[in-house]
């Protein structure tokens, strides 16, 4: 009898399961047996647009070449993108359209520091994933993770320390004759915390560092090149967290100061340099920005397979660091797709996602993940601008 | 888990007699709209500990039994620290029924005087007789309402009792069917249940360190209910049952005995306090008891090599000082000689001032030139910290803390009175955000300038093994706020449990301590990789900054 009852029990038990899984896999917001939507929020209006275009124009070559090879378990991927116009307020609302009305499975590939900040709580409470952003903020690399953040590449803070190991180790630069110009906000305060983590590595008390900066949304840079001037006689170098028009301006103005200027991956290479160029050619040359990404006219096995999908699927494209950014990232997203298995959803895609180690892409770093590590990369690559504003790779070691 | 409510609504009697009959363990915890508050032990459904206020014993009770409104508090699983009632309930509440009956209306107090708290134990017997008591009493004229209300409850209790002991037959556990509604005072400890494995704790459950024993316990139970709920470690259910030693060493020992020997846990977890495992440890080690997840960073429990017995989650004193040590020196860029030390007068100050000086000399600094002051153990007397720090003036810049909460604040505010400006750091065990609230409230102002060193991720984080933390605290702890110590509970539960799924089909002592060093590298998404090895009985040498806010809150920050 008691036999029985159990063999039932386990009967019932597995046809539970069964329904339930069956259930889960139906109801999961953006997915079916034949398409999984992703949505983004970007700026494709304003002064940032070009960053949300090329984020945009990388994540769809990617999903096109897969979507043509059979997509991902039989499921074609596709991209929703909205303009928030780097708005946080905006943000916002366009983000809750994108999870509401267009109910979408996922974000990925958003931009802007200040936007996601500003819808970061609302995904939390609806437990949604937000993969490969284009940011290297501290609030999106928190330790331990968030369960919902995964980072493909690599903070500003480290590109930060970056820069002043460079420029302390290959220049031979005193940690003293080094500036710290910033955007005064979180952007700028996540590069600072690399910056002087570095330096204490070298036991420099930043308290002693000149640290200058400017506004969010303006141009003001007048103040910071005041002081760096009346300190000109002993600086060597200036480590910058800024946009690639703050950058430009505070670099024009500077003329005549023999400094080298280091930038962090945001402020776009190529957009820096077509400013600088349009300046004059004194300008560009010498300028050094890091990457979280390879050289994207590089010959290697990835970024040939780049290439090609842009030139494929997107022929009026130039290769864009940012569009190589994307485009690598939704690799690693795919990847984990992949491993997710037929039964999708947030959880089987995170626990998928945490199970990927030394995945190989053939860009020069292995790209891992795990429940304490939601950060694919922390490779950085230099940039050095010739005299015509062209990228060409810098040692950074 | 704990069971809150409200007197107005269930009488004390009631409540009393709920898990009488249900032959539960539990500590009841009153609170009068005054605020004199009571704690009440059940063991086995014997009400054998007592206490209200000052009262203690039978008077306790009878205070209790008097409340009309207040709040009350269950924790299931808590044993009392030692046994001051030595009666039946059953006779008790009947002798206060007739005693309040005769008090209201203006007569003497016909029952016997209240027993003495070290009278000797009376084995009182269920009256055969407690039936006829009842209408005797109800017959009486205006009876005092409480006393109808208690006779009433009596009437049911006995049902109920009889009741429930014939569904427990008829179930045929193997709980003794109680005869009647009240076991005998002299009843045999319930030893785990077949299909069970029984974890023990000793832990502070009344006196002012009492959430401390609370969160760890409460944290420890989500871990466990999780095992439960996916079907137990190999067909066993897990259990916790923790010992109130009411955060006095001394009583601690005679907890952890009533562990071993009556109890008979096949391990003990979670034990609060490294003064009360100076006499709690020992006993494990000399009945090879599984001594695991200790709340304390003492250096006794860290020795190299590790006893066999003993595995910790959580990072030393000594590596929280010196963390602290080093986020002075090299984030804050102070000197030795602008340092001070101001720790309690016992093995935690001690294990902090050992951890400054081994950071000091790995920095190649002297830590002859800091300043070191102390206070007594269970005291606020802080004066000649405070005064030698004020003698110091204005070249002093940090502080490293090794004290309790009322304590620090308290330093923290006379210092700040002096016109001192110093960077404070405190260590884990210290309730940060107790301290954040005194401080908040004695109106200090704070804000980036005390750092408290913490071995767990801030509760409020959405990595994936704290939101699994928080829904399980939803589902399985109603009421019970996200903390670092319920979140240490869990965690250091959750590395137990792995430990007991590994251990094989029929777990002993020795073949968990195999398992639990094979645990060599599990991520639970804390951002740190936890495990053990024959040479390493800790878990996490993790160790997060957080620095306070002018509100009280605290962020993170880098600490190298």
């Amino acid at each position: 009898m008691e036999n029985v009852g159990r063999a039932f029990l386990r009967l019932f038990l597995a046809a539970v399961a069964l329904l339930g899984a069956t259930g889960a896999s139906g109801q999961v917001q953006g997915v079916t047996d034949n398409e999984v939507v992703f949505g983004m929020s970007a700026a494709f209006s304003g002064t940032a647009k070009e960053l949300g275009h090329q984020m945009k124009v990388g994540y769809e070559v990617a999903f096109a070449a897969a979507n043509d090879a059979g997509g991902t378990l039989g499921r074609k991927l596709r991209l929703v993108a909205e303009d928030d116009g780097n708005e946080p307020g905006r943000a916002l609302t366009v983000v809750k359209d994108l999870v509401e009305q267009k109910k979408v499975f996922a974000l990925v590939g958003t931009v802007g520091s200040a936007a996601i900040e500003a819808y970061l709580p609302y995904l939390f409470d609806k437990r949604m994933i937000m993969f490969g952003s284009l940011s290297g903020a501290d609030f999106l690399r928190n330790d331990p993770p968030d369960r919902w953040i995964f980072n493909f590449r690599a903070g500003y803070a480290e590109e930060t320390e970056a820069l002043v190991r460079y420029l302390v180790k290959v220049r031979h630069f005193k940690p003293s004759q080094i500036a710290f110009f910033e955007q005064k906000d979180s952007y700028g305060a996540t590069g600072w915390r690399g910056f002087a983590r570095q330096m204490r590595r070298y036991d420099y008390d930043t308290e002693r560092t000149l640290r200058v900066g400017y506004q969010r949304n303006t141009l003001d840079v007048d103040e910071a090149v005041k002081l760096v001037h009346k300190h000109a006689g002993h600086l060597k170098a200036v480590v910058m967290v800024a946009t690639h028009h703050v950058a430009a301006k505070f670099i024009e103005k500077l003329r005549g100061v023999d400094l080298v200027y280091g930038n962090v991956s945001a402020v776009v290479g190529r957009e820096l340099a077509d400013e600088l160029v349009q300046l004059g050619p004194t300008f560009a040359q010498g300028v050094i920005t890091t990457q979280v990404v390879p050289l994207p006219d590089s010959r290697a096995t990835a970024v040939l397979k780049y290439q090609e999908a842009l030139h494929r699927y997107a022929p009026d494209e130039r290769p864009d660091f940012v569009s190589l950014e994307a485009y690598l990232a939704a690799q690693v997203l795919m990847e984990g797709l992949k491993r997710a298995g037929k039964n999708l959803n947030t959880d089987s895609l995170v626990d998928a996602l945490e199970g990927i180690h030394g995945f190989e892409m053939g860009i020069g770093v292995q790209v891992s993940f795990g429940p304490s590590e939601h950060q694919g990369s922390h490779k950085i690559w230099g940039t050095i601008l010739d005299a015509r504003g062209n990228s060409l790779p810098l040692e950074l070691e | 888990m704990a069971l809150l409510g409200e007197l107005g609504e269930t009488s004390f009697s009631d409540l009393v007699q709920l898990y009488v009959n249900g032959h539960q363990t539990v500590a009841v915890r009153v609170q009068s709209p005054e605020g004199d508050s009571g704690d009440f032990y059940l063991k086995d459904g014997d009400l054998v500990h007592a206490r209200f206020g000052t009262l203690a014993g039978r008077d306790a009770i009878r205070a209790a039994l008097r409340l009309k409104a207040g709040g009350f508090r269950v924790e299931p699983n808590v044993l009392p620290p030692a046994r001051n009632v030595h009666q039946n309930w059953m006779n008790l509440l009947l002798e206060e029924a007739l005693k309040l009956d005769e008090e209201r209306r203006g007569g003497r107090t016909p029952v016997p005087a209240a027993q003495a708290d070290d009278a000797p134990p009376r084995l009182a017997r269920v009256p055969t007789k407690p039936v006829a008591a009842v209408p005797l009493s109800t017959k009486k004229p205006g009876p005092g309402r409480k006393a109808l209300v208690a006779v009433g409850t009596l009437f049911v209790a006995l049902a109920a009792g009889a009741v429930f002991s014939l569904h427990r037959a008829e179930s045929g556990r193997s709980e003794p069917a109680a005869p009647s509604a009240a076991p005998s005072a002299a009843a045999a400890p319930v030893p785990a249940e077949a299909g069970e494995l029984l974890l023990g704790m000793v832990g502070p459950f009344s006196g002012s360190n009492r959430e401390i024993g609370r969160g760890m316990k409460a944290g420890l139970e989500l871990a466990l209910a999780l095992a439960n709920e996916g079907g137990g470690v190999l067909g066993k259910k897990l259990r916790l049952v923790a010992v109130d030693d009411g955060n006095e060493p001394s009583r601690a020992g005679a907890a952890m005995r009533e562990l071993l020997e009556e109890r008979k846990v096949f391990a003990v977890v979670g034990n609060v306090g490294s003064a009360e495992a100076k006499s709690t440890l020992p006993l494990a080690l000399e009945k090879k008891v599984l001594f695991f997840g200790a709340l304390s960073g003492d250096d006794a429990l860290r020795r190299n090599p590790p006893d066999r017995y003993v595995f910790n989650f959580r990072p030393s004193y000594a590596e929280e000082a010196a963390a602290a040590t080093h986020y002075l020196l090299s984030v804050r860029h102070y000197r030795p000689e602008e340092l001070a030390f101001f720790g309690q007068d016992d093995a935690y100050g001690e294990a902090g001032w050992a951890g400054l000086c081994q950071q000091m000399k790995k920095q190649g600094r002297d830590p002859s030139a800091v300043l070191r002051t102390r206070y007594a153990r269970n005291s606020l007397d802080i004066e000649d910290a405070v005064t030698k720090v004020g003698q110091a003036g204005q070249k002093l810049k940090g502080v490293v803390m090794f004290a309790t909460y009322p304590v620090a604040a308290r330093f923290i505010e006379r210092t700040k009175g002096l016109g001192a400006s110093l960077v404070y750091t405190a260590d884990s065990e210290v309730d940060s955000s107790a301290l954040a609230e005194a401080l908040v409230q004695a109106k200090v102002p704070v804000g980036g300038d005390l750092l408290v060193t913490q071995v767990v991720p801030l509760p409020t984080s959405q990595a994936s093994a704290v939101i699994r933390y928080r829904d399980l605290l939803a589902a399985h702890a109603l009421g019970q706020a996200p903390g670092s110590l319920s979140l240490e509970g869990y965690l250091a539960g959750t590395l137990l449990v792995e430990g007991l799924k590994r251990a094989g089909p029929v777990p002993d002592t020795e073949k968990l301590v195999a398992a639990l060093e094979g645990l060599g590298d599990l991520d639970l998404g804390v951002g740190a990789r936890l495990g053990f090895s024959p040479t390493e009985h800790q878990a996490s040498h993790k160790i997060w900054g957080t620095l306070i806010e002018p509100d009280g809150s605290y962020r993170n920050v880098d600490l190298e």
